[in-house]
């Protein structure tokens, strides 16, 4: 399912950054959740936590309705590369596939948080406040 | 001949025995204190070579820590880098000719790197964070090439 995942995950950043594929916000007070509707019913969420000060754990989930179909995870935990081999996998591997889902985390929060285009409107109102 | 004569010869045997002598021994102090002076700089060059390849474990050690988001441990190696390759630059510079300007542009990357890794956002800056991550690659890339081209010149003066 991994191997699947890591499609899955580059195809939504591809369609994330050709503007084809909108995320939003989880909830409307948490800004590390993201989910995007491809429809169906099928929804896709990202999600990302920082534990310490450098551990960080990304979630991809796929959601049919209320259930969790799969859920596939990267960290930054292991840089060891013994300890990575324990794991299964090569450093290499693990470090494209955090990269992977690290790119698709920010593209989903610019698409959420509409990015540049969101300062420039900010900008924009505070400036007819006078 | 007689005896005077005898001891003028001796004497002259004598001088001349000595001079070949002290030639020789001063031939020999030439000799030692070439081969002394090359010993020092194959030992200099074999620790230039070494303190480059120390310096190559924590460069690589710096790429995956920046690939892998660890921005702390990040900013810790960059100032160990920061405070190794200039203290070697400058101790082994006559051995690195144009390679010590190599050495002083990976300074600037990692200088920049590490005023950057002291902002908490700098991470999520995609455009700025690729770029300091290519700038890094490169950097290691060329340190590669000044240990590499340290090597070879060590290989050749040991043959």
């Amino acid at each position: 399912m991994s191997d699947k995942a890591e499609e899955w995950a580059q195809q939504l950043l591809n369609k994330t950054e050709g503007k084809k594929l909108e995320w939003f916000p989880a909830d409307e007070t948490e800004f590390d959740t993201f989910r995007a509707d491809i429809g169906d019913g099928f929804l896709f969420s990202i999600q990302r936590s920082t534990n310490g000060i450098d551990n960080k754990v990304i979630s991809l989930q796929l959601r049919k309705g209320g259930s969790i179909v799969f859920t596939e995870k990267a960290d930054n935990f292991v840089i060891n590369s013994r300890a990575v081999a324990g794991m299964g996998g090569t450093p290499d591997d693990r470090v494209s596939k955090f990269r992977l889902f690290s790119d698709l985390f920010r593209a989903a929060q610019k698409s959420a948080m509409g990015g540049d285009q969101t300062i420039e409107r900010v900008q924009q109102l505070l400036e007819r406040l006078g | 001949m007689n005896l005077h004569d005898l001891f003028d010869w001796s004497n002259s045997g004598v001088g001349v025995a000595g001079l070949v002598l002290t030639v020789g021994a001063l031939w020999q102090a030439t000799g030692a204190k070439k081969a002394a002076e090359e010993a020092r700089e194959a030992v200099w060059q074999r620790d230039a070579s070494d303190s480059f390849s120390e310096l190559e474990g924590p460069a690589g050690e710096l790429v995956q820590l920046l690939q892998f988001e660890r921005r702390n441990e990040a900013a810790v190696r960059v100032r160990d880098l920061l405070a190794q390759i200039p203290r070697d630059r400058a101790r082994f510079e006559r051995f690195l000719a144009g390679d010590a300007d190599k050495l002083k542009g990976m300074e600037t990357v990692f200088q920049k790197l590490a005023v950057q890794l002291s902002a908490p956002d700098f991470m999520e800056r995609k455009d700025e964070f690729e770029a300091a991550m290519g700038a890094v690659f490169e950097a290691n890339r060329d340190l590669s090439a000044v240990y590499g081209r340290l090597l070879s010149r060590l290989d050749r003066e040991e043959k």
